[in-house]
């Protein structure tokens, strides 16, 4: 179990604090939190929500000063909650949780897995440092920059860019763009569900989607193809050029040197 | 030497960014060497509407900031030579461009280019402000409709408080059959309202929608809209056109439904 749980919600933060370890223990850990988003989180002006702890008014104003010497925000206002009040809730809440998932097992969505926040948490940061893992998708005008891999566990849009110094790796479509081995490394590749990017490059190399079988108009008709056309491709340098190929044993085995 | 043009509107939504691409486009058709910028930096659209959006490598910004030459940011279209865009970032958001850096480098694209066109984002904020910086002549662009009038007269305000010299409107999304029925303003009574100098009237024409979506934008085809653009770019350069008469050119359609509802 994390000490601190940092989750946004569209307006605001949720903060979520351990009960257990001492206050200043705490307090470390939350300015570690808010630095490492600092750039996620931008200058936007947000409401913060405490919960899983019930805190003072002295550790409150703490914790707003750590919150500003740390990120951008600019918090409007704080909310605290009630701990024993939330244990009730969270209990039931978690009771419904688990009848639903033995009804419907097959439909293990995204807002369950939201919901198991702190799971989700520790298998991430289990892998922090192989990888930066990003658990969703990435929208139009978000960007993801790293110098491991990444992973992208759902779509990238158009208009929206992953840059990693190693591979890219799109549990989803990539419809935005790519740039892989950003420091140079021609070894570097990028995987996708479905492979259909405005840009990828690859170290010095570039490819752009091609114009007129790309229009808007094809793009629909696409969409609408059946699931089981959908293959899973791959971008990767040959020659000094970026090409895309069908993701599978060949690649492995020319690429990879895999057995 | 050549000339800086803001488009700006206001109110959104009321087909800047078009505007935008069908002038550059008919420009460059009659020659002129016609570079569009997209200020609306972190709702970039201009660079989809021309589909050239999977070109993009650097933008306004980086060069701004200096993280790259002009030469390096600017995208030549696919049909025209002599059409440029610089692309606005998407990463980033208004305040990473100054006025006075805007102006600068519209002042070195103008010793180049014939015409420098910046699509300007909506609202009257730091965008707005960006884009009118460097800008000589202003092109506004509304819709007959009340809400966008308001809002026109309030960027012509703007723009005359910021002395831009010269301001001219586009009427845009124009209904000659509900102007007919009394139930949309003409162009005239928009110009009667804002009293500015009219550019052109474009009519609403669906193929507009087709050509967006297929990102080509249309002046200078045959469509009314096409026909509309391109003589709003002759009078940009300068030439008296006569304004079209949109009531004139039914298409098909709307013949027959005229012969039907006659007898």
């Amino acid at each position: 179990m994390n000490l601190v749980n940092l989750k946004g919600t569209n307006s605001g933060i949720v903060l979520e604090l351990s009960s257990e370890p001492a206050f200043d223990e705490l307090k470390t850990e939350i300015a570690r939190k808010f630095k490492e988003s600092r750039n996620f989180l931008g200058k936007a002006s947000m409401g913060i929500f405490i919960k899983g702890r019930a805190i003072n008014d002295v550790e409150e104003n703490e914790i707003v000063d750590i919150i500003r010497a740390n990120s951008d925000i600019d918090i409007s206002c704080i909310l605290r909650e009630n701990s024993e009040l939330d244990q009730i809730f969270v209990h039931y809440a978690k009771h419904n949780d688990d009848s639903e998932k033995e009804s419907d097992k097959k439909e293990t969505n995204i807002e369950n897995d939201h919901d198991d926040a702190d799971v989700k948490g520790d298998i991430l940061d289990s892998l922090d440092g192989i990888a930066k893992i990003y658990p969703g998708s990435l929208r139009s005008g978000q960007s993801i920059s790293d110098n491991r891999s990444v992973v992208i566990l759902g779509d990238v849009k158009p208009g929206a860019s992953v840059t990693s110094e190693g591979s890219i790796f799109v549990m989803g479509a990539l419809r935005g763009s790519a740039f892989a081995g950003s420091g140079g490394d021609e070894r570097a590749f990028v995987v996708a569900l479905e492979l259909d990017p405005l840009q990828v490059r690859i170290a010095n190399a570039i490819a752009i989607s091609p114009d007129s079988e790309t229009g808007p108009k094809l793009k629909m008709r696409r969409f609408r193809k059946k699931v089981d056309e959908k293959t899973t491709e791959v971008a990767f340098i040959l020659n000094g050029h970026v090409v895309k190929d069908a993701y599978g044993a060949s690649f492995l085995k020319n690429h990879l040197g895999a057995k | 030497m050549g000339e800086v043009i803001v488009v700006t509107s206001g109110k959104g939504g009321v087909g800047k960014t078009t505007t935008t691409a069908n002038i550059g486009t008919g420009l460059a058709k009659l020659n002129k060497k016609v570079v569009l910028i997209d200020t609306d930096i972190g709702l970039r659209n201009l660079d989809v509407v021309m589909g050239l959006e999977n070109r993009i490598v650097y933008n306004l910004v980086d060069v701004v900031e200096g993280s790259c030459k002009i030469k390096q940011a600017m995208i030549r279209d696919k049909r025209y030579d002599t059409l440029f865009l610089l692309p606005a970032a998407q990463t980033k958001d208004k305040t990473s461009v100054t006025p006075d850096q805007m102006k600068k480098l519209a002042e070195e694209l103008k010793q180049e280019y014939d015409y420098v066109i910046m699509d300007c984002p909506a609202g009257i904020e730091q965008g707005f402000k960006n884009a009118i910086a460097g800008a000589e002549r202003a092109i506004v662009v509304t819709t007959p409709e009340v809400s966008a009038v308001r809002d026109a007269d309030r960027i012509i305000g703007l723009l005359e408080a910021n002395e831009i010299g010269k301001t001219q409107l586009v009427v845009n999304r124009l209904r000659p059959d509900m102007v007919k029925r009394g139930d949309m303003m003409s162009a005239e009574d928009v110009i009667d309202i804002l009293a500015v100098e009219l550019l052109g009237v474009v009519p609403d024409d669906e193929n507009i929608v087709v050509a967006t979506n297929n990102g080509e934008p249309l002046a200078g085809d045959s469509s009314l809209a096409g026909q509309a653009y391109m003589n709003i770019c002759r009078r940009i350069m300068g030439e008296s056109v006569p304004f079209l008469n949109l009531d004139d050119k039914k298409g098909i359609f709307a013949t027959l439904a005229s012969v039907f509802r006659k007898s």
